[in-house]
């Protein structure tokens, strides 16, 4: 037996992280053809399974925890950020724009399920369309928990007054992709970084809750200390965005950090598609990533995206998106 | 069972059985001439410690065939572990892992050669040992729970059988999650002759 033959015994076994620690001289016998080695392998520790909940329309009431609303298309922005999933820029003028009818039908259906799902409301720029401020005042009059993406560019003082006013807005998540304004403004855009700024304050003087979103890349991973720091002492919240291979990240070349950002507290395991689906341009998708893929289109009410068939559509996405491996392996 | 049989002729049963005849004899007999090096001296130049062997009853190296005298101390065996050591013979590196492991760990020491077992159980007992378990078994097919043991060694054993996927099976199967395999193994630069594949003596080389 060559010492190749030996470990790759080993391999085939389903042993790991095979290594060879020692090569000594055979003294056992006269073999001069011989020698001894002493190999170490391991049985790799078995992980966790996560629990997934079932996301069902049986249990709507309980299992369908988010709904990701986009009140205008998700390629639809004022800025074209280096790393957009969706590659939106002020060029792409989708004219789509979410109605007060449209969004009464989604209660309507939420009502006679059951289900009361923390609402996402994001973008593009949601604060493009031009009637976002009473869209949110029936979303928090009704009596849903609700946070809102945004760039923070159009958020001046009246906006904050608007948002200050809502009872049940949980935060208002702004971007921000590096602690200075040439990290941050090579992603965003020229003048950015003191516009975010400015937006951040103009919230927090109003104590509207803030989370600040950063994009763990190459060009920022040294820095997400920093970031940290900087939403500490701004009083927000930090939350880490997974890159995905989409959009202009893509045509930019944009890598993930190397380095996964620590984390405080246990980490979240269900996946967006595990707790709720995504609402874009009149129809529902299996996640806010996806909104513009045609496979995750799973129909266009409520009870068809919660469906058995869409939940096995779901399963059937995970399989081959790369998106979704991009979620499994860190968790969203 | 010199029955004059090419070695690719036997079935891994007769081979196991020649392996553990071979072995019987060993233990019996080991100041005879065999193919292969047995003994203290043969500790002593592989490595072992001389204070260890000059301290330890000269029973327990006496009949000592191992390759390695590294195996214990890369197994890193810690106070408080389970140890399974295939094919422990007269129970030299048995005893190091037990002093290793200490009162809270245990180590297992199985042997296919009863004369073997019976060297290593009166060795240990005379070294105070109380944390070891010996028994008779082949690593082919091994007496223990599936996820028991912290960590498998073996000293130079890979070699004598004829089903080595099943014994690395049998590791998998009883190590716990997360747990690790240490082996000492002679292995070859070429590939051997025919004429030392058949013949039951170079089996043992």
């Amino acid at each position: 037996m060559s010492e190749k033959g030996f470990l790759t015994r080993y391999i085939g076994a389903d042993f790991t992280k095979v290594e060879i620690l020692t090569r000594e001289p055979n003294k056992r016998t006269k073999n001069p053809n011989a020698y001894v080695i002493v190999a170490r392998a391991y049985k790799e520790q078995a992980l966790p399974m996560p629990v997934r909940p079932e996301l069902s329309l049986a249990n709507a009431r309980d299992s369908l925890k988010e709904l990701w609303l986009f009140p205008i298309a998700p390629e639809f922005c004022n800025l074209a950020c280096t790393h957009c999933l969706y590659a939106a820029s002020p060029l792409r003028k989708n004219p789509y724009r979410l109605t007060e009818e449209e969004l009464t039908r989604i209660f309507t259906e939420l009502d006679s399920l059951g289900a009361a799902p923390h609402l996402l409301v994001t973008g593009g720029e949601p604060t493009l369309h031009p009637q976002l401020y009473t869209l949110l005042a029936q979303v928090d009059q009704r009596g849903y928990s609700f946070q809102l993406h945004t760039n923070g560019t159009r958020i001046h003082p009246k906006e904050a007054e608007h948002l200050a006013g809502f009872a049940h807005l949980k935060k208002v998540q702004i971007s921000l992709e590096g602690p200075s304004p040439e990290l941050n403004d090579a992603v965003m855009g020229q003048g950015l970084y003191q516009r975010v700024l400015r937006a951040i304050a103009e919230l927090r003087t109003r104590e509207v809750p803030v989370a600040i979103a950063v994009t763990p890349m190459e060009s920022n991973q040294d820095h997400l200390t920093q970031i940290e720091q900087f939403a500490e002492e701004k009083g927000a919240e930090l939350v880490h965005i997974l890159l995905y291979d989409l959009g202009a990240a893509i045509d930019n070349g944009l890598k993930p950090a190397a380095v996964t950002p620590h984390n405080d507290g246990p980490m979240d395991i269900t996946l967006m598609c595990d707790k709720g689906v995504a609402y874009s341009e009149g129809k529902y998708f299996a996640c806010p990533v996806l909104v513009k893929d045609p496979d995750a289109r799973l129909g266009n009410s409520l009870s068809e995206a919660l469906s058995p068939q869409a939940r096995e559509q779901v399963m059937r996405l995970r399989d081959t998106k790369a998106a979704c491996a991009v979620c499994l392996k860190g968790s969203s | 069972m010199s029955n004059g049989k090419k070695i690719g002729e036997m079935t891994p049963q007769e081979i196991r059985q020649l392996v553990a005849e071979k072995y019987t004899e060993v233990a019996q007999a080991p100041r005879n001439r065999y193919k292969f090096r047995v003994g203290t001296g043969y500790a002593r130049d592989l490595g072992y410690s001389v204070t260890l062997l000059e301290s330890s009853p000269s029973a327990l190296s006496e009949a000592f065939t191992g390759v390695s005298a590294s195996l214990v101390a890369l197994s890193e065996a810690k106070p408080g572990e389970t140890i399974l050591e295939l094919g422990c013979g007269g129970g030299l590196d048995t005893a190091l892992l037990a002093g290793r492991v200490g009162a809270n760990g245990r180590v297992i020491g199985i042997d296919c050669a009863e004369p073997m077992l019976k060297r290593a159980r009166t060795n240990l007992r005379q070294l105070g040992y109380i944390n070891v378990m010996l028994l008779p078994a082949p690593a082919e097919n091994l007496p223990l729970a599936d996820n028991s043991v912290d960590c498998v060694v073996s000293n130079g054993i890979f070699n004598l059988s004829a089903d080595k996927d099943a014994i690395f099976a049998e590791i998998r199967r009883v190590l716990k999650p997360g747990g690790r395999t240490v082996n000492a193994e002679i292995v070859l630069r070429t590939e051997p002759t025919q004429a030392e594949r058949d013949s039951q003596e170079d089996w043992f080389t």
